[in-house]
C-alpha cells in the first residue's frame, strides 16, 4: 500500500468488484498481477464478461503472466510493455459500452497512463478503481526542459534531458502522470539538499 | 459586483398557450437591458402575490443562455396545487412587471460527456430546451426522447424538431410507438449521460432501467418539478440578551432578518463556512434545521449551536445568545 | 477619477517598478491580526470605498507596465503561461464578458464595451485597443477569448471547472505566479493542486472551502486575501525560471531588506461563470517593498510581528527561509516593543 503522507498524492484503492457493473476490464503489470489475480477470486461467482490485460513490464521483475492465464474462461491479452497495454485499452475502452466497470494495478507511473486513457473516456469514480503495487519509484517530470524520467528513486538526481541537479518535489499531476523536479541548487549553485531514497 | 440580493423585475413581452395546459412566457427588462447570463438548465423562481402570502414556483428557463435580450418560461396549469400557477395563466397579461429571482442552475449539463440523452415527458421538456441551445455551441452528439400525451401536447416538440432534426425523436400518445427507455439507454459508449425531466414514474424508470444496464448514478440526471422551491418556511426566534422577537421570511436567513431589525451581528462569509457568526442556542423548543458546514455532527446534533448565515429552525420557540 | 499610468516600469532586469503613495495607501494589507494562520478569510465581494474595493477588477497605476510584461512573458516562453483545456471554451467566452463588462462599468473612462445582438465592439484606450468580433465565434479574435482578454487585465486569471463533486484546474494565464507550474497543475483537482500547502487540510479549512466555493452562485462573488513575500518586484517568478530568480534570496541582508524585499499581496474576488458554471479565480498581485509598508508604521509594526511569529512550515512553503531573519530585524524598527 502506498503511504499517503504526501498529500497530493493520489490516494490509492484495493481492487474490489464494483457493484453493477455488466462488463468487468481489469488491466495491471507487473506485481500488480497479484492484485488482479485476488480480484478474480472474488469475481468467482459473477456471471457477467470479464477482459483481461497484463503487461510483463516490470521494474521489480514480477510476472504473473502464468497464474493469470489459468483463467481460462477470459480473454487475456498480454503486452511486452506498458505504452502497448495502454494503447491497447484505449481502442478497447472506445468499443466499450454503459456498464462497463474498468480495474487498474501496477506501478504508480502505469496507473497514472492508464488514468489518462480513463478520463478520456469520462469514467468517473464509481467506474474505475486503481490498486498500486510495486515499488514506489516514481515518474518525475522536470519543469525546466520538459523531460520525463521514469523510476526515480532518490530525492537528488540529474536531469538527462538539461544536465540540471534536480531535486522531486512530492507533489503529483494527474494530467502529466508524474512528479515535479525542480532545479536543486536554484538559490545557491553546489548547495545540494541531502540525498535520500523517496518513500522510505 | 454582487447584485442586491433581490430579484429581476420583468415586463412580460408575450404569452403564447403552446399546449391546452401550458403557456410561454417571454419576459424582458423593462429599460431593454440584456438580463444575467445562465447555464442550460437553470431555473427562476417567480414570486407570486396570494391572498396571504407571496408563492415562490420555480419555472426552468428555455430561451438560449447565449441571447440574454430575454427570458422564457413555461408554466403548466395545475388547478391542485397551491394556486401559482393558476394566478399566472388567469391574473397575468402582457405588458404586466413580474418578479422573478436571478438564474439557478441545479441540472447543469456534463460538459466532460462523450454523448448528452435527454429523456423528457410532458413539461419537463422546459429545462432540457435551454440544454440543447448551450449545446448548439458544442461538437458532443446528443438525442432527445420527448413523450407528450397527445398530438394537442406536442408544439413544443415539434419546434424541437424544426430545429434540430433527426435528433428528436417525439413520441405522442396515440401516434408514435411507446417510449422505450431501456432500448434509449442500452449499447451506449463510455462517457454517456442520461437527463431526465419529468412525472416521477418516468424518472423511476428511467433510473432502474440505467441500474440494469450497469449505468452509475454519476451519469444519470434528473430533475423533480417540486411545488416548493428553496428557502424554507417563516418561523421566529427571540434574541436572549434583549427578548426582542425576530420574524424570518422564507426569503431571508436569520441573519438577514436581524439586520432587517436594525440589529448587527458578527458574519463574514454569509455562507456557512467561516464560523463567523456560530451563536449559542439558549431555548429550543422544536429543531434546529442546520445547513452549514462549520459545526460538527456533534455540535449539530447537540442542539446548542447554530450558524444565523444559512440555517433555520422549525419551532414554537428559540432563543439564542445575542 | 483618473488615475496617473506608469507606462514604462519594469519588473525583471533593472526593476523600474515603483509605487506612488496612493498606490501604497490603498493596498489591501493582508494582516487582520499580528499573527497570521489560514483561515476561512472569505467575504462577499461587495463594493466598498474608493480604493482597492470598489471595483468588481481592480486596476491602478501599474496596468500599462504590467500589460507590458505580460505580453513579454508570454512571448518569452510560448505555452507555457497560458494554458486551457479544450472543452473550457465555453468558460473562456464566460470569462471574457465578465472582465469586458466589469471594466466598461467601473472604468467607463477608460473602457468601452457596445453590444448589438452577437457583435460585440471594445475599445481599451489605455493599450490602444479597438476591435470588433462575434461573441461565441473563436475566429473573429486574434487569440483565444480567455488569452485575449486577459492580456488586458491585471492579475492573473485561472479557471475551474465543476465536477464528480470537486473543481478542477480548466484553464490559466499566470505571468505572476509564484513558484508554480501551470502546466502541472492543470487538470489537477482541488486537494491535489492544493498538495504543497501546509496545514489547509489538517486544519479542515480545505474540505469547508471547497463546500463553500461549490454553492457560488452567479452574481454573488466572493473575495479573499493571501500574501507571499518576493526579493525585487519580480512578477514572473514561477517553478520554471527558479533558477533565474531564486539567487536572489541569498543577497538580502537586515540592512537593504527594506528595498529588495516585497510583499506580495494576491487579492482573489472569486465569480461563479453562468453557461460554463465554472468558477474564476483572478489573483490580483499587488507588490509593496518593505520600505513601502513602513511609510504605515502601523502596517510595518504589524508585519514585523507576523513575519517574526509565522509558522516556520509557512514559511518554508511560501520560500523565504533564507531571508525571514533579515526581513524582520529590518521591521523590527518599527515595533516599539523590540527596540532597543
Amino acid at each position: 500500500m502506498l503511504i499517503t503522507g504526501i498529500k497530493s498524492r493520489p490516494v490509492y484503492d484495493r481492487l474490489q468488484p464494483l457493484p453493477g457493473g455488466t462488463r468487468h476490464i481489469i488491466a495491471g503489470q507487473g506485481s500488480g498481477g497479484r492484485a488482479m489475480l485476488r480480484l478474480l477470486e472474488e469475481m468467482a461467482d459473477l456471471d457477467r464478461p470479464i477482459t483481461l490485460l497484463y503487461s510483463q513490464e516490470s521494474f521489480s521483475g514480477h510476472d504473473f503472466l502464468t497464474q493469470l492465464q489459468q483463467h481460462r474462461a477470459h480473454p487475456l491479452h498480454v503486452h511486452a510493455t506498458n505504452q502497448s497495454l495502454i494503447d491497447a485499452l484505449k481502442t478497447l475502452l472506445g468499443e466499450a459500452h454503459m456498464g462497463t466497470r474498468l480495474y487498474l494495478a501496477g506501478s504508480e507511473s502505469f496507473l497514472g497512463s492508464a488514468m489518462q486513457v480513463a478520463t478520456h473516456f469520462d469514467l468517473n469514480r464509481d467506474e474505475v478503481l486503481r490498486e498500486h503495487s510495486g515499488t514506489l519509484v516514481r515518474r518525475v517530470w522536470c519543469v525546466h526542459c520538459d523531460t520525463f524520467t521514469e523510476n526515480v528513486t532518490q530525492r537528488v538526481y540529474d536531469c538527462p534531458g538539461c544536465n540540471l541537479t534536480l531535486v522531486v518535489r512530492d507533489h503529483y499531476s494527474r494530467r502529466l502522470a508524474a512528479f515535479q523536479a525542480v532545479k536543486a541548487d536554484a538559490e545557491v549553485p553546489g548547495e545540494l539538499p541531502e540525498a535520500e531514497e523517496l518513500d522510505t | 459586483m454582487s447584485q442586491n440580493h433581490g430579484t429581476l423585475n420583468l415586463r412580460v413581452a408575450r404569452i403564447e398557450a403552446v399546449t391546452p395546459e401550458i403557456k410561454r412566457f417571454t419576459l424582458v427588462s423593462p429599460t431593454g437591458a440584456h438580463l444575467p447570463a445562465f447555464s442550460g438548465g437553470s431555473h427562476v423562481v417567480v414570486l407570486i402575490a396570494n391572498q396571504q402570502n407571496t408563492l415562490r414556483n420555480p419555472y426552468s428557463l428555455l430561451s438560449s443562455p447565449y441571447d440574454t435580450s430575454s427570458y422564457q418560461i413555461a408554466v403548466r396549469r395545475v388547478d391542485s396545487g397551491r394556486g401559482g400557477s393558476v394566478s399566472l395563466h388567469d391574473n397575468v397579461a402582457e405588458g404586466d412587471l413580474i418578479e422573478v429571482t436571478p438564474p439557478v442552475n441545479l441540472f447543469p449539463l456534463i460538459k466532460q460527456a462523450r454523448l448528452h440523452l435527454f429523456i423528457a415527458g410532458g413539461v419537463g421538456i422546459t429545462p432540457v430546451i435551454s440544454q440543447l441551445e448551450e449545446l448548439r455551441l458544442s461538437k458532443v452528439p446528443f438525442e432527445l426522447h420527448y413523450a407528450v400525451r397527445g398530438e394537442a401536447h406536442a408544439q413544443l416538440g415539434k419546434e424541437l424538431q424544426a430545429t434540430y432534426g433527426e435528433q428528436v425523436h417525439l413520441y405522442r400518445k396515440g401516434i408514435e410507438s411507446r417510449l422505450q427507455i431501456g432500448r434509449v439507454l442500452a449499447d451506449r459508449p463510455l462517457g454517456s449521460h442520461v437527463y431526465v425531466c419529468g412525472p416521477d414514474s418516468m424518472i423511476d424508470a428511467t433510473l432502474a432501467c440505467a441500474r440494469d444496464l450497469g449505468w452509475t448514478d454519476s451519469h444519470v440526471h434528473f430533475e423533480r418539478f417540486l411545488e416548493q422551491s428553496s428557502g424554507g418556511e417563516a418561523f421566529s426566534f427571540t434574541l436572549g440578551r434583549s427578548g426582542t422577537t425576530i420574524e424570518v421570511s422564507p426569503d431571508q436567513t436569520m441573519l438577514e432578518a436581524v439586520e432587517a431589525a436594525g440589529y448587527s451581528m458578527p458574519y463574514l462569509c454569509r455562507g456557512g463556512a467561516c464560523g463567523h457568526c456560530e451563536t449559542d442556542v439558549l431555548e429550543l423548543d422544536g429543531e434546529l434545521l442546520h445547513s452549514d458546514d462549520w459545526l460538527s455532527d456533534e455540535d449539530k446534533t447537540g442542539r446548542k449551536k447554530i450558524m444565523p448565515c444559512v440555517s433555520r429552525a422549525r419551532c414554537n420557540r428559540l432563543v439564542i445568545d445575542l | 477619477m483618473n488615475i496617473q499610468f506608469n507606462p514604462d516600469e519594469t519588473y525583471r532586469d533593472d526593476y523600474t517598478f515603483a509605487n506612488s503613495p496612493q498606490t501604497i495607501a490603498r493596498a489591501p494589507f493582508p494582516f487582520p491580526d499580528d499573527d497570521y494562520m489560514y483561515s476561512m478569510n472569505l467575504e462577499p465581494h461587495v463594493s466598498v470605498g474608493d480604493g482597492a474595493f470598489r471595483a468588481a477588477f481592480d486596476i491602478d497605476e501599474h496596468y500599462i507596465s504590467e500589460c507590458r510584461d505580460r505580453a513579454i512573458t508570454l512571448e518569452k516562453d510560448p505555452g507555457m503561461h497560458y494554458v486551457s483545456a479544450p472543452h473550457m471554451m465555453e468558460a473562456q467566452w464566460d470569462l471574457l464578458e465578465l472582465i469586458m463588462e466589469s471594466y466598461a462599468r467601473d472604468y467607463p473612462q477608460y473602457f468601452s464595451l457596445a453590444r448589438e445582438g452577437r457583435q460585440w465592439h471594445w475599445t481599451n484606450r489605455l493599450l490602444d485597443i479597438d476591435d470588433h468580433f462575434t461573441f461565441g465565434d473563436p475566429a473573429t479574435l486574434p487569440y483565444e477569448p480567455m488569452e485575449y482578454v486577459t492580456r488586458q487585465a491585471q492579475g492573473d486569471w485561472v479557471l475551474q471547472e465543476e465536477r464528480d463533486g470537486t473543481l478542477y484546474w480548466g484553464a490559466g494565464i499566470a505571468t505572476q505566479r509564484a513558484d508554480y507550474s501551470l502546466r502541472f497543475n492543470l487538470g489537477m483537482s482541488w486537494e491535489e493542486f492544493h498538495g504543497p500547502v501546509p496545514l489547509v487540510k489538517e486544519i479542515g479549512m480545505l474540505d469547508r472551502a471547497l463546500k463553500f466555493l461549490l454553492r457560488l452562485r452567479t452574481g454573488h462573488p466572493v473575495r479573499r486575501l493571501n500574501w507571499s513575500l518576493t526579493v525585487n518586484p519580480r512578477l514572473e517568478v514561477s517553478a520554471e525560471s527558479l533558477p533565474e530568480w531564486a539567487p536572489d534570496r541569498t543577497i538580502v541582508t537586515a540592512q537593504n531588506a527594506g528595498k529588495l524585499v516585497y510583499l506580495r499581496i494576491e487579492l482573489q474576488p472569486l465569480h461563479r461563470l453562468p453557461r460554463s458554471n465554472a468558477i474564476v479565480f483572478p489573483i490580483r498581485t499587488y507588490l509593496l517593498s518593505l520600505e513601502d509598508i513602513a511609510t504605515n508604521p502601523a502596517w510595518a509594526r504589524r508585519m514585523h510581528r507576523v513575519l517574526r511569529d509565522l509558522n516556520q512550515q509557512l514559511v518554508d512553503y511560501k520560500g523565504f527561509s533564507r531571508y525571514r531573519d533579515a526581513a524582520v530585524e529590518w521591521l523590527s524598527q518599527y515595533d516599539e516593543e523590540t527596540r532597543a
